[in-house]
Protein backbone atom coordinates (compact mmCIF):
# COMPACT_ATOMS: atom_id res chain seq x y z
CA UNK A 1 0.00 0.00 0.00
CA UNK A 2 1.48 3.39 -0.73
CA UNK A 3 0.54 6.32 1.85
CA UNK A 4 0.23 9.61 2.15
CA UNK A 5 4.00 11.53 3.74
CA UNK A 6 5.93 14.25 4.76
CA UNK A 7 9.30 15.56 5.51
CA UNK A 8 9.29 15.89 8.91
CA UNK A 9 10.31 19.08 8.73
CA UNK A 10 7.47 20.56 6.74
CA UNK A 11 5.11 19.39 9.29
CA UNK A 12 7.42 21.73 12.17
CA UNK A 13 8.72 24.26 10.10
CA UNK A 14 6.43 27.08 9.09
CA UNK A 15 9.16 28.17 5.89
CA UNK A 16 9.07 24.52 5.32
CA UNK A 17 6.01 23.99 4.81
CA UNK A 18 5.34 27.29 2.47
CA UNK A 19 8.15 25.69 0.44
CA UNK A 20 5.83 22.96 0.42
CA UNK A 21 3.19 23.97 -0.98
CA UNK A 22 5.11 26.58 -3.32
CA UNK A 23 6.77 23.34 -5.21
CA UNK A 24 4.16 21.00 -4.59
CA UNK A 25 0.95 23.74 -6.29
CA UNK A 26 -1.15 23.14 -8.87
CA UNK A 27 -3.74 24.23 -11.17
CA UNK A 28 -7.05 25.07 -9.13
CA UNK A 29 -5.22 25.39 -5.99
CA UNK A 30 -4.91 21.71 -5.73
CA UNK A 31 -1.77 20.14 -4.04
CA UNK A 32 -0.07 17.27 -5.59
CA UNK A 33 1.06 14.92 -2.91
CA UNK A 34 3.50 12.29 -2.79
CA UNK A 35 2.87 8.82 -1.58
CA UNK A 36 5.35 6.00 -0.76
CA UNK A 37 5.47 2.58 0.26
CA UNK A 38 3.85 1.94 3.74
CA UNK A 39 6.14 -0.97 4.64
CA UNK A 40 9.25 0.97 3.19
CA UNK A 41 8.74 4.32 5.37
CA UNK A 42 7.52 2.96 8.14
CA UNK A 43 11.11 3.04 10.01
CA UNK A 44 11.56 6.38 8.69
CA UNK A 45 12.46 9.27 10.93
CA UNK A 46 12.57 11.85 7.96
CA UNK A 47 9.29 11.00 6.92
CA UNK A 48 6.09 11.33 8.38
CA UNK A 49 2.77 9.92 7.72
CA UNK A 50 -0.63 11.61 8.15
CA UNK A 51 -3.19 9.30 10.14
CA UNK A 52 -6.10 9.51 11.10
CA UNK A 53 -8.06 8.73 14.05
CA UNK A 54 -11.99 8.21 13.89
CA UNK A 55 -13.91 8.89 17.50
CA UNK A 56 -17.45 7.69 17.19
CA UNK A 57 -19.96 9.47 19.04
CA UNK A 58 -23.67 8.90 20.11
CA UNK A 59 -26.06 11.15 17.77
CA UNK A 60 -26.89 13.41 19.94
CA UNK A 61 -22.75 14.23 20.04
CA UNK A 62 -22.96 13.76 23.89
CA UNK A 63 -19.07 13.30 25.52
CA UNK A 64 -19.77 9.44 25.54
CA UNK A 65 -17.42 7.54 23.02
CA UNK A 66 -17.88 4.33 20.94
CA UNK A 67 -16.00 1.22 22.48
CA UNK A 68 -14.79 -1.78 20.94
CA UNK A 69 -12.02 -4.50 20.63
CA UNK A 70 -9.66 -4.23 18.08
CA UNK A 71 -8.28 -6.77 16.41
CA UNK A 72 -5.49 -7.58 18.75
CA UNK A 73 -7.56 -7.66 21.32
CA UNK A 74 -6.75 -4.26 23.00
CA UNK A 75 -9.99 -2.37 24.00
CA UNK A 76 -10.31 0.77 21.60
CA UNK A 77 -12.06 3.83 20.80
CA UNK A 78 -11.78 4.33 16.89
CA UNK A 79 -10.20 3.93 14.00
CA UNK A 80 -6.66 4.78 12.65
CA UNK A 81 -6.38 5.45 8.83
CA UNK A 82 -3.46 6.01 6.53
CA UNK A 83 -4.34 8.46 3.66
CA UNK A 84 -4.10 6.57 0.23
CA UNK A 85 -2.95 7.03 -3.07
CA UNK A 86 -5.83 5.55 -4.54
CA UNK A 87 -9.93 5.73 -3.88
CA UNK A 88 -10.05 2.15 -4.26
CA UNK A 89 -7.81 1.14 -1.35
CA UNK A 90 -9.35 -0.35 1.33
CA UNK A 91 -7.06 -1.60 3.87
CA UNK A 92 -6.39 0.47 6.63
CA UNK A 93 -6.73 3.87 4.21
CA UNK A 94 -8.42 6.25 3.27
CA UNK A 95 -8.44 8.84 -0.13
CA UNK A 96 -8.50 12.29 0.11
CA UNK A 97 -8.38 15.19 -2.33
CA UNK A 98 -5.94 17.91 -0.99
CA UNK A 99 -6.13 21.60 -2.03
CA UNK A 100 -4.94 24.66 -0.48
CA UNK A 101 -6.27 28.17 0.53
CA UNK A 102 -4.45 30.71 -1.70
CA UNK A 103 -4.69 33.36 1.23
CA UNK A 104 -3.01 31.48 4.06
CA UNK A 105 -0.66 29.59 1.36
CA UNK A 106 1.35 27.08 3.27
CA UNK A 107 -0.52 27.06 6.45
CA UNK A 108 -4.06 26.17 5.52
CA UNK A 109 -3.79 22.61 3.23
CA UNK A 110 -6.82 20.60 3.89
CA UNK A 111 -8.67 18.06 2.23
CA UNK A 112 -12.38 18.81 0.59
CA UNK A 113 -15.63 17.34 1.56
CA UNK A 114 -15.37 14.02 1.46
CA UNK A 115 -17.45 10.85 2.04
CA UNK A 116 -15.72 7.37 3.10
CA UNK A 117 -17.97 3.83 3.55
CA UNK A 118 -15.95 2.03 6.46
CA UNK A 119 -13.84 -1.30 5.38
CA UNK A 120 -15.50 -4.38 5.87
CA UNK A 121 -12.47 -5.42 8.46
CA UNK A 122 -14.21 -2.54 10.80
CA UNK A 123 -17.37 -2.64 9.98
CA UNK A 124 -17.54 -6.36 11.67
CA UNK A 125 -15.05 -5.02 14.36
CA UNK A 126 -17.78 -2.34 15.23
CA UNK A 127 -20.48 -4.61 14.82
CA UNK A 128 -21.92 -2.33 12.08
CA UNK A 129 -21.66 -5.20 9.56
CA UNK A 130 -25.35 -5.70 9.99
CA UNK A 131 -26.55 -2.08 9.68
CA UNK A 132 -27.69 -1.73 6.21
CA UNK A 133 -24.96 0.18 3.83
CA UNK A 134 -26.26 3.38 2.97
CA UNK A 135 -26.02 3.95 7.21
CA UNK A 136 -22.15 3.03 6.92
CA UNK A 137 -21.35 6.04 4.86
CA UNK A 138 -20.23 9.03 6.59
CA UNK A 139 -19.95 12.72 5.52
CA UNK A 140 -17.42 14.69 6.75
CA UNK A 141 -17.29 18.63 6.28
CA UNK A 142 -15.40 19.44 9.31
CA UNK A 143 -12.23 19.41 6.80
CA UNK A 144 -10.33 22.35 8.23
CA UNK A 145 -10.03 19.59 11.28
CA UNK A 146 -7.54 17.82 8.48
CA UNK A 147 -5.77 20.74 7.44
CA UNK A 148 -1.97 19.32 7.54
CA UNK A 149 -0.67 21.95 10.42
CA UNK A 150 -3.82 20.98 12.80
CA UNK A 151 -2.61 17.32 14.12
CA UNK A 152 -2.58 16.30 17.57
CA UNK A 153 0.40 14.75 18.13
CA UNK A 154 3.41 12.57 16.97
CA UNK A 155 3.08 8.69 17.56
CA UNK A 156 4.68 5.69 16.43
CA UNK A 157 8.25 3.81 17.74
CA UNK A 158 10.23 6.80 15.29
CA UNK A 159 7.57 9.20 16.32
CA UNK A 160 6.86 8.84 12.58
CA UNK A 161 2.80 9.19 12.54
CA UNK A 162 1.26 12.34 12.73
CA UNK A 163 -2.31 12.17 14.12
CA UNK A 164 -5.12 13.92 13.46
CA UNK A 165 -8.16 13.34 15.31
CA UNK A 166 -11.69 13.15 13.07
CA UNK A 167 -14.98 13.33 15.35
CA UNK A 168 -17.95 11.66 13.73
CA UNK A 169 -21.65 10.84 15.02
CA UNK A 170 -23.26 7.68 14.40
CA UNK A 171 -26.75 8.97 12.36
CA UNK A 172 -30.08 7.99 14.46
CA UNK A 173 -30.68 5.30 11.48
CA UNK A 174 -27.98 3.40 12.47
CA UNK A 175 -28.25 3.47 16.20
CA UNK A 176 -32.22 2.72 15.47
CA UNK A 177 -30.95 -0.42 13.36
CA UNK A 178 -28.70 -1.63 15.75
CA UNK A 179 -29.85 -0.36 19.69
CA UNK A 180 -27.35 -2.62 20.46
CA UNK A 181 -24.82 -0.26 20.01
CA UNK A 182 -25.72 1.98 22.49
CA UNK A 183 -24.18 -0.55 25.24
CA UNK A 184 -20.82 0.52 23.62
CA UNK A 185 -20.83 3.65 24.67
CA UNK A 186 -18.48 4.92 27.14
CA UNK A 187 -17.23 7.67 29.16
CA UNK A 188 -13.81 8.88 28.71
CA UNK A 189 -12.50 8.63 31.98
CA UNK A 190 -14.31 5.01 32.35
CA UNK A 191 -12.09 4.12 29.22
CA UNK A 192 -8.65 5.38 30.66
CA UNK A 193 -9.74 3.38 33.50
CA UNK A 194 -10.50 0.06 31.94
CA UNK A 195 -7.32 -2.35 31.26
CA UNK A 196 -5.76 -3.27 27.79
CA UNK A 197 -6.47 -0.72 26.06
CA UNK A 198 -4.78 0.24 22.69
CA UNK A 199 -1.78 2.66 23.34
CA UNK A 200 -3.27 5.26 20.71
CA UNK A 201 -6.71 5.05 22.03
CA UNK A 202 -5.21 5.89 25.62
CA UNK A 203 -3.37 8.59 23.82
CA UNK A 204 -6.19 9.78 21.68
CA UNK A 205 -8.51 10.27 24.82
CA UNK A 206 -6.26 11.79 26.78
CA UNK A 207 -5.97 14.36 24.46
CA UNK A 208 -9.53 14.62 23.36
CA UNK A 209 -11.32 14.28 26.90
CA UNK A 210 -12.59 18.22 27.80
CA UNK A 211 -12.59 17.19 31.38
CA UNK A 212 -13.03 21.16 32.37
CA UNK A 213 -16.45 21.16 30.38
CA UNK A 214 -17.73 18.20 32.82
CA UNK A 215 -16.78 20.53 35.58
CA UNK A 216 -18.16 23.81 34.82
CA UNK B 1 -25.48 18.46 42.02
CA UNK B 2 -23.65 21.70 40.52
CA UNK B 3 -19.72 22.26 40.87
CA UNK B 4 -20.19 24.70 43.82
CA UNK B 5 -22.28 22.34 46.51
CA UNK B 6 -19.69 19.48 44.85
CA UNK B 7 -16.96 21.31 46.03
CA UNK B 8 -18.49 21.85 49.69
CA UNK B 9 -19.79 18.55 50.05
CA UNK B 10 -16.81 16.87 49.36
CA UNK B 11 -14.29 19.31 50.78
CA UNK B 12 -16.39 18.65 54.11
CA UNK B 13 -16.21 14.49 52.90
CA UNK B 14 -13.04 14.98 53.42
CA UNK B 15 -12.36 16.39 56.52
CA UNK B 16 -14.50 14.14 58.07
CA UNK B 17 -12.62 10.72 56.62
CA UNK B 18 -9.09 12.21 58.07
CA UNK B 19 -7.79 10.54 60.72
CA UNK B 20 -3.91 12.39 60.99
CA UNK B 21 -3.96 15.76 61.38
CA UNK B 22 -4.92 17.91 58.41
CA UNK B 23 -2.27 19.45 56.63
CA UNK B 24 -3.00 23.53 56.20
CA UNK B 25 -4.05 23.02 52.44
CA UNK B 26 -4.87 19.65 50.74
CA UNK B 27 -4.54 19.67 47.04
CA UNK B 28 -7.88 20.42 45.22
CA UNK B 29 -9.75 17.26 43.91
CA UNK B 30 -12.68 16.26 42.31
CA UNK B 31 -14.63 13.19 41.57
CA UNK B 32 -15.90 13.49 37.62
CA UNK B 33 -19.38 12.87 36.75
CA UNK B 34 -19.06 9.57 35.07
CA UNK B 35 -21.64 7.10 32.84
CA UNK B 36 -21.75 4.13 35.54
CA UNK B 37 -22.42 4.29 39.07
CA UNK B 38 -21.41 1.03 39.62
CA UNK B 39 -17.51 1.72 38.96
CA UNK B 40 -15.62 2.94 41.71
CA UNK B 41 -15.40 7.22 41.39
CA UNK B 42 -11.75 7.98 41.77
CA UNK B 43 -10.47 11.56 42.62
CA UNK B 44 -9.07 13.55 39.73
CA UNK B 45 -6.22 16.53 40.74
CA UNK B 46 -5.75 19.40 38.70
CA UNK B 47 -2.40 20.60 37.64
CA UNK B 48 -1.21 24.43 35.95
CA UNK B 49 1.31 24.23 33.35
CA UNK B 50 3.79 26.34 31.18
CA UNK B 51 5.43 25.80 28.13
CA UNK B 52 7.98 28.48 26.82
CA UNK B 53 8.09 28.33 23.04
CA UNK B 54 10.69 29.86 21.39
CA UNK B 55 11.55 30.22 17.17
CA UNK B 56 13.74 26.92 17.49
CA UNK B 57 12.38 25.20 19.72
CA UNK B 58 11.35 24.80 23.61
CA UNK B 59 13.37 27.20 26.58
CA UNK B 60 14.03 25.07 29.39
CA UNK B 61 14.95 26.72 32.49
CA UNK B 62 17.44 25.06 34.71
CA UNK B 63 17.44 24.38 38.19
CA UNK B 64 19.67 27.12 38.70
CA UNK B 65 17.53 29.36 37.99
CA UNK B 66 14.61 27.95 40.12
CA UNK B 67 16.09 26.33 42.57
CA UNK B 68 12.88 23.80 43.16
CA UNK B 69 15.28 20.68 43.94
CA UNK B 70 13.69 18.34 41.20
CA UNK B 71 15.05 18.12 38.04
CA UNK B 72 17.72 19.70 36.48
CA UNK B 73 15.98 21.75 33.87
CA UNK B 74 12.33 22.20 33.66
CA UNK B 75 10.90 22.01 30.04
CA UNK B 76 7.68 21.83 31.16
CA UNK B 77 6.72 24.16 34.68
CA UNK B 78 3.88 21.78 36.49
CA UNK B 79 2.10 23.17 39.40
CA UNK B 80 -0.25 21.41 41.47
CA UNK B 81 -3.75 23.59 42.86
CA UNK B 82 -4.03 23.26 46.33
CA UNK B 83 -6.88 24.58 48.11
CA UNK B 84 -5.00 27.53 49.64
CA UNK B 85 -3.57 28.43 46.06
CA UNK B 86 -7.29 28.20 44.59
CA UNK B 87 -8.21 30.70 47.49
CA UNK B 88 -5.34 32.59 46.69
CA UNK B 89 -5.58 32.61 42.96
CA UNK B 90 -9.30 33.77 43.12
CA UNK B 91 -8.70 36.27 45.85
CA UNK B 92 -6.07 37.93 43.88
CA UNK B 93 -8.98 37.88 41.09
CA UNK B 94 -11.40 39.45 43.00
CA UNK B 95 -8.85 42.28 43.50
CA UNK B 96 -7.83 42.74 40.25
CA UNK B 97 -4.27 42.21 41.15
CA UNK B 98 -2.11 39.60 40.26
CA UNK B 99 0.96 41.53 39.42
CA UNK B 100 2.96 45.10 40.83
CA UNK B 101 6.32 45.93 40.29
CA UNK B 102 6.67 46.03 43.88
CA UNK B 103 5.92 42.37 43.93
CA UNK B 104 9.55 42.05 43.83
CA UNK B 105 10.45 43.19 47.04
CA UNK B 106 8.13 41.06 48.99
CA UNK B 107 9.70 38.20 50.66
CA UNK B 108 9.59 34.99 48.37
CA UNK B 109 6.96 32.10 49.54
CA UNK B 110 8.13 28.17 49.61
CA UNK B 111 7.58 26.54 46.69
CA UNK B 112 4.80 25.09 48.02
CA UNK B 113 2.85 27.33 50.56
CA UNK B 114 2.64 30.04 47.54
CA UNK B 115 -0.41 30.97 49.12
CA UNK B 116 1.06 32.36 52.01
CA UNK B 117 1.97 35.81 49.95
CA UNK B 118 -1.88 36.60 49.71
CA UNK B 119 -2.62 38.23 52.96
CA UNK B 120 -6.21 37.15 53.32
CA UNK B 121 -5.25 33.17 52.92
CA UNK B 122 -2.41 33.41 54.91
CA UNK B 123 -3.67 34.73 57.97
CA UNK B 124 -7.31 32.61 57.73
CA UNK B 125 -5.36 29.55 56.65
CA UNK B 126 -7.24 27.93 59.30
CA UNK B 127 -10.67 29.25 58.66
CA UNK B 128 -12.14 26.30 56.46
CA UNK B 129 -15.46 28.13 56.11
CA UNK B 130 -14.00 31.24 54.92
CA UNK B 131 -11.69 28.94 52.39
CA UNK B 132 -15.51 27.15 51.68
CA UNK B 133 -16.75 29.94 50.60
CA UNK B 134 -13.93 31.62 48.56
CA UNK B 135 -13.99 28.10 46.61
CA UNK B 136 -17.93 27.90 45.95
CA UNK B 137 -18.41 31.57 45.08
CA UNK B 138 -16.25 31.78 41.74
CA UNK B 139 -16.26 30.86 37.85
CA UNK B 140 -15.43 27.68 37.54
CA UNK B 141 -14.13 27.64 34.34
CA UNK B 142 -12.68 30.84 34.02
CA UNK B 143 -10.67 30.12 37.58
CA UNK B 144 -7.98 28.21 35.86
CA UNK B 145 -6.94 31.10 34.24
CA UNK B 146 -6.52 32.66 37.08
CA UNK B 147 -4.72 29.66 38.96
CA UNK B 148 -2.49 30.15 35.69
CA UNK B 149 -1.91 33.64 36.76
CA UNK B 150 -1.11 33.14 39.79
CA UNK B 151 1.35 30.73 39.23
CA UNK B 152 3.25 32.64 36.32
CA UNK B 153 3.39 35.37 38.81
CA UNK B 154 5.47 33.18 41.26
CA UNK B 155 7.19 31.00 38.59
CA UNK B 156 8.73 34.37 37.00
CA UNK B 157 8.92 36.59 40.64
CA UNK B 158 11.54 33.33 41.82
CA UNK B 159 13.26 33.60 38.45
CA UNK B 160 13.56 37.25 38.78
CA UNK B 161 15.02 37.36 42.47
CA UNK B 162 17.49 34.05 41.99
CA UNK B 163 18.83 35.27 38.56
CA UNK B 164 18.35 39.10 39.55
CA UNK B 165 16.20 39.81 35.91
CA UNK B 166 14.33 42.47 36.04
CA UNK B 167 10.47 41.87 36.85
CA UNK B 168 8.81 42.65 33.64
CA UNK B 169 5.06 43.64 35.10
CA UNK B 170 4.39 44.99 31.66
CA UNK B 171 4.46 41.71 30.08
CA UNK B 172 2.59 39.83 32.53
CA UNK B 173 0.06 42.51 31.87
CA UNK B 174 -0.45 42.20 28.53
CA UNK B 175 -0.70 38.36 29.41
CA UNK B 176 -3.19 38.82 31.60
CA UNK B 177 -5.41 41.96 29.69
CA UNK B 178 -5.37 39.27 26.50
CA UNK B 179 -6.98 36.47 28.19
CA UNK B 180 -3.76 34.52 27.06
CA UNK B 181 -4.63 31.98 29.53
CA UNK B 182 -8.41 32.14 28.85
CA UNK B 183 -10.05 28.35 28.63
CA UNK B 184 -10.87 29.31 24.69
CA UNK B 185 -7.59 31.20 24.30
CA UNK B 186 -5.21 29.08 21.45
CA UNK B 187 -2.50 29.11 23.39
CA UNK B 188 -3.99 26.68 26.25
CA UNK B 189 -4.92 23.18 26.09
CA UNK B 190 -6.29 20.59 28.69
CA UNK B 191 -5.11 17.46 28.99
CA UNK B 192 -5.43 14.12 31.42
CA UNK B 193 -2.03 12.97 32.51
CA UNK B 194 -1.40 9.71 34.42
CA UNK B 195 -2.04 9.15 37.67
CA UNK B 196 -5.19 10.84 37.89
CA UNK B 197 -3.93 14.28 36.96
CA UNK B 198 -6.42 16.65 35.16
CA UNK B 199 -3.63 18.67 33.65
CA UNK B 200 -4.13 23.01 32.14
CA UNK B 201 -2.08 23.55 30.10
CA UNK B 202 -0.36 27.44 28.56
CA UNK B 203 1.87 27.40 26.05
CA UNK B 204 3.35 30.70 26.00
CA UNK B 205 4.31 31.70 22.20
CA UNK B 206 7.74 32.92 21.58
CA UNK B 207 7.36 36.67 21.16
CA UNK B 208 6.12 36.29 24.74
CA UNK B 209 8.77 34.44 25.95
CA UNK B 210 11.48 36.56 24.29
CA UNK B 211 10.02 39.71 26.66
CA UNK B 212 10.03 37.66 29.42
CA UNK B 213 13.50 36.19 28.78
CA UNK B 214 14.99 38.67 26.84
CA UNK B 215 17.68 36.86 24.23
CA UNK B 216 20.19 39.34 24.97
CA UNK B 217 19.60 38.30 28.97
CA UNK B 218 19.44 34.23 27.62
CA UNK B 219 23.23 35.06 25.77
CA UNK B 220 24.50 36.90 29.03
CA UNK B 221 24.00 33.86 31.62
CA UNK B 222 23.14 31.12 29.47
CA UNK B 223 23.40 28.43 32.77
CA UNK B 224 19.64 29.37 33.66
CA UNK B 225 18.69 28.36 30.28
CA UNK B 226 18.47 25.58 28.26
CA UNK B 227 17.16 26.09 24.48
CA UNK B 228 15.89 22.63 22.97
CA UNK B 229 15.45 22.32 19.68
CA UNK B 230 12.22 20.61 18.26
CA UNK B 231 14.15 17.68 17.27
CA UNK B 232 14.79 16.99 21.12
CA UNK B 233 11.71 18.21 22.19
CA UNK B 234 10.51 15.24 20.10
CA UNK B 235 13.01 12.78 22.16
CA UNK B 236 11.78 14.00 25.57
CA UNK B 237 8.02 13.27 24.50
CA UNK B 238 8.11 9.94 24.69
CA UNK B 239 7.96 10.23 28.39
CA UNK B 240 5.73 13.27 28.79
CA UNK B 241 2.24 13.66 27.24
CA UNK B 242 2.33 17.34 28.43
CA UNK B 243 4.60 17.89 25.88
CA UNK B 244 3.76 15.43 23.46
CA UNK B 245 0.28 17.32 23.16
CA UNK B 246 2.15 20.47 23.33
CA UNK B 247 4.39 19.85 20.12
CA UNK B 248 1.30 18.50 18.33
CA UNK B 249 -1.47 20.81 19.22
CA UNK B 250 0.27 24.11 19.65
CA UNK B 251 3.86 24.33 18.83
CA UNK B 252 3.56 23.93 15.12
CA UNK B 253 0.07 26.42 15.01
CA UNK B 254 1.74 29.34 17.01
CA UNK B 255 5.09 28.87 15.18
CA UNK B 256 2.77 29.26 11.96
CA UNK B 257 0.93 32.61 13.03
CA UNK B 258 3.97 33.99 14.34
CA UNK B 259 5.59 33.50 10.89
CA UNK B 260 2.36 35.01 9.15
Amino acid sequence: MRVLAFPRNVLLDPEALKSYVIDHATVYFSIKLEYYDHDEIETSTWLVQPLLFLIFYPPDNSKYIYTFSSEDGKKSCGISLHVSESPRSTTNSIFLNYCYNYCYIGSNIYPSTFYFRLAKKWRKLMELDKASPAHQTFHVDRTADLAISNYFFFWGPYNNHAVYILPLSFSEAIINEEPAMLGKFTHPLEFLEGENLDPLSELVIRRVYSWISDLS
Amino acid sequence: MDFRSFVISYFRYEEKKRTKPLPSHPQLAFKLPRISDTVASTCYYPYIEFFFIIRSGFLALTEEALRLSEKDFYIKLSFPITYGDYAAAMCLRRKNSFFHESDINAELPPPDKLWLSVPEIANNSSDMDILCYILNTEDHLSSYASCSLYFLKHLYLRFCRITEHPYKVQTLMTIQNNEIFGPNSQYTFTYVDKPFKLCYVNVLPAKLTDELFPLDFREAHPRYFLEIPISGAQFLSDDDFGLRYCIGSKYFTLQLQASG
